[in-house]
């Protein structure tokens, strides 16, 4: 019998990788500088870092790249680096208040204090595709940068008075409609990287799987909810885009000395309280908060969506059918991109023995089965 | 544009030698391919280095690996002894008392443990030894970890059998959560493998072991059992002797002694 | 913490304190004989799913001093099997074997080695289910209170319904198993064939399930029992008169693999999953991965 075994998988998986990397090359079409991405590709460089759970614009765009624009390989690059990194110290807590606004919209008040401003929003665009896009060049560059800065210096406003705003959800606070936040008992918030998950989990660990979950499944789950699988009836408090600076206490005096800033988008939904568990308290809103690096709008609403699904799951103060996004442990345990690709991709993988055996146990079964044939 | 991939275009990498293997792997039928340009040639290297890419343990992560694997078998096969390998440095240990000195072994595998999110206490003699004792101050500097209550402690260091009373004062978990217990080092005069103090009998052990511990007051297997009556709660002990000597009695061990006649 | 400044990493890859926290998860899952201890599970450059719980473990037990083999399906040259035994090499420089009688740490996926291990060896299995409960109870926070309670009657009912449907105990690989007559665990998809071979053994076996975020641990001399009825006992794979088409081996577990005829359309052959024992009983010597 001459019969031998596929082997050589050293030899397999360098070629393999070979291949695979000069697939992006074979087109000959001059290599994307970082910068381009960077700027160019916003979003994927924002999705990268926030499913990544890293704040590192220049390396997220060397992840786009090197991961040829998959989202979620881009954020699984940048996750691998992060856990090879020393952690220096921890920043103080920011609050969105702190932020210089690009952007800041409310759908609850027409008229909020500070005054709506719609910012870079791709909203209102007509979706039709652009041709004059594919025939862009330095020239063309060059003349719509003109023309902004003419624009920007025509509308220039004061010094110093650039997008701080008071938050909507401080007024509705003021006003005692809004839910006290749940208490927490840690001193620190829970750390997903340090600690395993176990559940009841605290609510620190769940906006922490949230804000680093793979944008898709988050939408799908906040979806599921408002849709029909839940009792989900949020309401836009407010969502803002901008710079929020980044303190940290200094390590002598203890003083908070600003580090930087990032870019970052932030979200208050605000959900009507059927009940609440407590019946001597009267009924109030509910509050879900959302947080992403960089400009991701549908991403911050899903997670603010969830979180204020899952806070009423667990006071009990849901009515009606809760759904399976007001499943805590299922949403968390399900939402990471990472973790949920690199898992369902794992069947790739030789499973020989495990089939093998399946087979054995098919062959029982059939066995029984004309056993049981009259 | 106008560069089309060509299938032969694939087999490019790997000089002559390798042209042969490529085709077969492939299957073969392809056309003898060209030499590659010298820029993809260069990628192709880069990903193929198999030479080692990180450095050389340092001496304390040397330490700590090599005396991790003789408190895991030592934990995984209860009556053997192990040895623990010597301390990297023995940096000025603070003595506990004027006649009694820290077992150099005891601490340095203790201390392999411990970092900042752990709590860890320890005694001597009996006592509970204070956040102030140099020798403490010395373990958190090195660990940063938090000296705490006994009874909410991690991981504990007996220095004596004097002290082995303190073992019924430890954290044995919960029955969810069973491996939030402490773990305990218990510092004795000697272990000897081929003497018989003690029966053991448990997973880990074939059929059953002994040891012995020349000179051992009967209190410290009182102290023992009373950390594993309720299995799967329990605590984890090591007991360690002046000579490195090491041996792992975990909650499932269970012990007997031996009087001899 | 000094570092040369030649090399990008640390040895093993994995910082002290990450490697401190599975050592001491790993001390906790050998006292408690089979259950799921829960670890952090770092990031790592290997996708989630593709052996990272082994691959943790192995790289915070690893010394300079071990040599190491890698197998996927019993087989060192399987391409996850090189993948992983590249990281390692990379990351640390051990030696490598493909020989099971030479290595002090074998890393596996799916197969415990033919050869009987030893007591210097340790064995680790890349899980990527931890609970068998999970077939019954898929919420992670009543499975855990079942598994402190010890409460294993829905199981039990589960593997009734299984033998009143098909005739058997149909469950092929990672069966479930008692172990030290405490703890329900599960074998990680290793063939029924390989189950007994955990039971008693020489060799310390450790698990690592990294996306799950567990590590579990049979001891040496460690009961384990796989879940049977009296008149439904286990049973493994093997099947009278089997035989490995390349070594003549009958007492080892086959794959079968179809083999193309040149007229007649061929055949259905099996061979021994682990390549290493079955290239030893040919006398081929060594066979690079």
């Amino acid at each position: 019998m001459g019969y031998v075994a596929v082997r050589g998988g050293t030899e397999a998986v360098l070629r393999a990788e070979e291949l695979a990397a000069c697939l992006r090359l074979l087109g000959g079409s001059s290599p994307l500088q970082l910068p381009q991405i960077s700027d160019q590709l916003r979003h994927a460089v924002s999705r990268a870092m926030h499913e990544g759970a890293l704040y590192a614009p220049l390396l997220a765009a060397l992840a786009v790249k090197q991961a040829e624009g998959d989202s979620i390989e881009a954020s699984f690059l940048l996750r691998a680096y992060r856990t090879t990194l020393t952690r220096v110290m921890a920043t103080l807590p920011a609050s969105g208040r702190a932020m210089a606004c690009m952007r800041r919209i409310s759908a609850s008040f027409k008229d909020i204090p500070g005054g709506q401003l719609l910012g870079p929003a791709q909203d209102y665009q007509i979706r039709l595709l652009q041709p004059l896009l594919a025939l862009e060049d330095d020239d063309a560059l060059a003349q719509a940068l003109m023309r902004y800065a003419a624009l920007v210096a025509a509308g220039a406003p004061q010094a110093g008075a650039i997008g701080h705003f008071p938050k909507v959800a401080a007024y509705l606070r003021t006003e005692q409609l809004l839910v006290d936040p749940p208490l927490e008992t840690e001193a620190e918030p829970f750390d997903l990287t340090r600690q395993a998950l176990a559940f009841p989990c605290p609510r620190s660990a769940r906006l922490q799987a949230l804000a680093q979950a793979d944008s898709s499944s988050l939408m799908t789950f906040a979806y599921s909810s408002v849709r029909g699988y839940g009792d989900a009836h949020p309401t836009l408090a407010e969502l803002r885009y901008g710079y929020l600076p980044i303190q940290v206490a200094h390590p002598l005096t203890g003083e908070a000395v600003t580090i930087g800033e990032i870019e970052a988008t932030e979200c208050e939904m605000v959900s009507k309280a059927h009940s609440v568990s407590n019946s001597s308290a009267p009924p109030r809103f509910n509050l879900g908060y959302g947080f992403a690096f960089g400009q991701s709008e549908v991403k911050v609403m899903s997670m603010a969506i969830l979180d204020s699904v899952m806070t009423q799951a667990r006071l009990g103060s849901l009515s009606g059918a809760s759904g399976p996004a007001a499943n805590e442990e299922f949403v968390l345990l399900h939402c990471d991109g990472i973790e949920a690709s690199g898992f369902t991709a794992h069947y790739k993988l030789p499973h020989y023995v495990t089939f093998e055996a399946d087979l054995r146990v098919l062959d029982r079964a059939r066995e029984h089965h004309e056993a049981q044939e009259p | 544009m106008g560069f089309r991939p060509k299938p032969s275009f694939f087999f490019r990498f790997g000089g002559e030698a390798a042209k042969t293997e490529e085709k077969e792997f492939f299957g073969g039928g392809f056309a003898s391919p060209e030499p590659p340009p010298r820029e993809y040639t260069t990628i192709a290297l880069l990903t193929n280095t198999m030479s080692t890419i990180a450095a050389p343990p340092t001496a304390q992560a040397y330490f700590s690996s090599r005396a991790f694997r003789v408190l895991l078998d030592c934990l995984a096969r209860p009556g053997s002894i192990g040895t623990l390998p010597l301390p990297p440095q023995d940096d000025g240990l603070p003595p506990l008392a004027a006649t009694l000195r820290p077992n150099p072994y005891a601490v340095a595998a203790f201390l392999s443990l411990l970092d900042q999110t752990t709590s860890m206490a320890h005694a001597a003699e009996g006592l509970w030894l204070t956040a102030e004792h140099p020798l403490t101050r010395w373990i958190m500097l090195r660990s940063n970890a938090q000296i705490g209550p006994p009874a909410f402690a991690d991981y504990v260091l007996l220095h004596d059998p004097a002290s082995a009373g303190c073992l019924s004062e430890l954290k044995q978990g919960s029955l969810t959560f069973p491996e939030q217990s402490c773990t305990a080092f218990l510092c004795v005069a000697q272990l000897d493998a081929c003497g018989a103090t003690w029966r053991l009998e448990g997973p880990g052990i074939a059929n059953s072991g002994s040891v012995g511990l020349p000179g051992l007051t009967p209190n410290v297997l009182k102290g023992i059992m009373a950390t594993r009556a309720h299995f799967p709660l329990g605590v984890d002990i090591f007991c360690i002797d002046a000579t490195g000597a090491c041996l792992g009695l975990p909650r499932t061990t269970r012990i007997e002694a031996v009087y001899s006649r | 913490m000094q570092q040369n400044d030649d090399h990008l990493y640390t040895f093993g890859l994995l910082d002290e304190d990450a490697k401190r926290e599975i050592r001491r998860s790993l001390l906790k899952a050998v006292a408690i004989p089979g259950h799921q201890v829960p670890f952090a599970s770092r990031d790592l450059p290997i996708a989630r799913g593709w052996g990272t719980g082994g691959l943790q473990i192995t790289l915070a037990i690893i010394t300079p001093e071990d040599t190491l083999k890698v197998i996927d399906q019993g087989d060192d040259a399987g391409v996850n099997a090189v993948n992983l035994r590249r990281l390692i090499t990379q990351t640390t420089g051990v030696a490598t074997t493909v020989a099971t009688s030479e290595a002090s740490l074998i890393q596996t996926r799916h197969r415990i080695p033919e050869e009987p291990l030893r007591a210097d060896q340790i064995l680790v299995l890349q899980v990527p289910m931890v609970d068998p409960l999970r077939w019954v109870e898929p919420n992670l926070e009543r499975a855990t209170v079942m598994h402190g309670e010890a409460d294993y009657g829905r199981m039990w009912v589960y593997m009734y319904e299984s033998v009143v449907r098909a005739g058997d105990l149909r469950i092929a690989s990672q069966y479930p198993v008692m172990v030290n007559g405490r703890y329900m665990m599960d074998t990680t998809p290793i063939p029924r064939w390989d189950v007994p071979r955990l039971d008693m053994a020489e060799a310390l076996f450790l698990f690592g399930a990294g996306r799950e975020k567990r590590i579990y641990a049979v001891p040496p001399h460690t009961s384990v029992v796989p879940l049977q009825f009296e008149d439904y006992p286990f049973r493994t794979e093997y099947q009278a008169g089997q035989r490995c088409v390349r070594c003549g081996a009958e007492n080892t577990f086959l794959t079968s693999h179809f083999v193309a005829g040149p007229a007649d359309g061929g055949q259905w052959v099996t061979s021994c999953s682990d390549t290493n024992f079955c290239d030893q009983r040919l006398g081929a010597g060594e066979v690079q991965p």
